[in-house]
């Protein structure tokens, strides 16, 4: 999101340098731009850097290589001769998870157990686990390097089969992100999730059942406010290479906003399984992009209608 | 200096109000803040009010996920830094939900007390959220009465009203960038005044 929109920014700035009358915005847009990466930057690497000091490993988090297996979830029974213990595993989950239509992405988790088996019986091409290992002296820190192998094992397959790959990230965005149905669980349930006390999370069923017509009320509108981002990223070059100056930066502000959380949602897909609940961060930048939208319609009927303003 | 900026594009952008003069540029400044402060106080209400369905349908969800971020920060308790499984936003939040319910931190969930606290916590983010959403609108120009419609809109998302009843990142997550648009938009709002100090009037 942020080197989105410091790219934004940027591109904002040399579209201003080139608009006569606007020159005197591109400095402080870069001068923004940079601010926003000397803002985030710090955070970031200081995590960064905390986890070289404390796990060996320049690294945001460790989950990403057990994450990365659902991009590939279907494609295990193409793996390589080395990684066969692995993707025999694997291919056994998804089978096992995937039938009558049903997609499991995230079938890594089930086949967990198998893996840790025969990673501490040394079928694995990983050292095997070895509790004597600081990092293991009180948590099973070693658990990165298997889910390592695993995002290893995931990104050859990526490479051997980029066709496959990206039928998979586009399969995942088109039916992942324009899913706003966040169904609540149901009363009988009583593991995961459950209340703090135990038991079943509803506490009133009336209530609960208001809930239930709520957000099916509400996952067309959601949907609809999301196909109003897409239009903003699809149509963001017309608005950004527009020679209207009045409304320039305000637009380029959305723009920017909506481009931040669509690459965010896209990296996502290709980087891990897309669930529904990815997409709740980006609520705000829903209504924002909506709201704007009404607030300039007219501006927009008028620039649609009259094709010397789309130059 | 920026407040004569300001005053200049007001009179600018309403030339009739020009007419009355400098001596009554503070009055026209100042009333700004009362729409804002009703507008303000309409969007927590009815977010407020809409909440409580949540809040009286269910109790805070604890599910598979939350012992993840539960456990960081029960490991950093005990000077341990190797779990780096998940980034340390919502483990410190956790962290600091425990400290005010008076919960010492353990392995593997969370206190009662905390889990509620969580959730109400989680609940007023959600509802600054939405004011937030309010003041960004605002920054865009959009008109005061459209920015509160998208603010009571916002605020009567059921999706994110039921991700506030989660001991999960999403909500944090939401209102951090929130947060980070309105910084966003408001420095936008500075670049605009900035550039037309430094242009020729």
């Amino acid at each position: 999101m942020v080197a989105v929109l410091s790219f934004m920014l940027v591109v904002l700035a040399v579209r201003c340098s080139y608009l006569p009358g606007m020159r005197g915005y591109a400095r402080p847009l870069a001068k923004l731009a940079l601010l926003i990466v000397v803002a985030a930057g710090p955070l970031v690497l200081s995590w960064m850097t905390m986890n070289l000091v404390h796990i060996g490993q320049f690294r945001i988090n460790t989950y990403n290589g057990a994450l990365r297996t659902e991009t590939t979830y279907n494609m295990f029974n193409l793996v390589d001769a080395e990684d066969r213990v692995a993707g025999e595993m694997l291919w056994r989950s998804y089978l096992a998870s995937n039938s009558n239509g049903q997609v499991k992405r995230d079938h890594v988790w089930d086949a967990l157990d198998d893996l840790t088996q025969a990673w501490q019986r040394g079928l694995l091409p990983i050292p095997p686990f070895d509790w004597s290992r600081p990092e293991n002296a009180h948590y099973p820190g070693q658990v990165v390097d298997l889910y390592d192998y695993l995002g290893h094992v995931s990104w050859k397959l990526a490479k051997k089969h980029p066709l496959l790959y990206l039928r998979n990230v586009l399969n995942n965005f088109a039916s992942g992100t324009f899913d706003h149905n966040f169904t609540p669980p149901s009363p009988s349930e009583m593991q995961d999730p459950h209340a703090p006390e135990g038991g079943s999370v509803v506490r009133d069923k009336a209530f609960y059942t208001a809930t239930v017509w709520i957000n099916r009320i509400e996952i067309p509108l959601l949907t609809t406010a999301y196909v109003i981002l897409l239009a903003y990223v699809v149509f963001s070059p017309l608005l950004l290479l527009s020679r209207k100056k009045d409304n320039l930066l305000r637009d380029g502000a959305v723009v920017a906003i909506a481009m931040g959380a669509f690459a965010t949602i896209l990296c996502t897909c290709a980087v891990a399984a897309y669930f529904p609940e990815h997409g709740v961060p980006f609520m705000g930048v829903l209504v924002i992009c909506v709201v704007y939208t009404v607030s300039n319609a007219k501006r927009i009927v008028q620039f649609w209608k009259t094709p010397s303003a789309r130059r | 200096m920026k407040t004569q900026v300001r005053a200049q594009l007001q009179i600018r952008d309403n030339p009739l109000k020009s007419a009355h003069g400098p001596a009554d540029t503070p009055t026209q400044i100042r009333p700004d803040w009362y729409p804002d402060i009703w507008h303000v106080g309409i969007i927590l209400a009815c977010g407020a009010a809409f909440r409580f369905i949540y809040q009286m349908a269910y109790k805070p969800f604890w599910s598979g996920d939350s012992v993840n971020y539960s456990d960081v920060f029960y490991l950093w308790t005990h000077h341990i830094f190797v779990d780096a499984e998940r980034t340390p936003g919502y483990p410190l939040f956790l962290g600091l939900v425990q400290w005010l319910a008076d919960n010492a931190p353990m392995a593997r969930g969370m206190g009662v007390r905390s889990q509620y606290l969580a959730v109400h916590l989680q609940c007023l983010l959600g509802l600054l959220a939405a004011v937030f959403i309010y003041f960004s609108l605002r920054a865009l120009s959009v008109r005061p009465k459209l920015a509160l419609a998208g603010g009571i809109g916002f605020a009567l998302i059921g999706a994110v009203c039921f991700f506030e009843m989660l001991i999960l990142s999403e909500l944090l997550s939401l209102f951090s960038l929130i947060l980070g648009i309105l910084f966003f938009l408001r420095c936008m709002q500075e670049v605009m005044v900035l550039a037309l100090r430094l242009s020729p009037c």
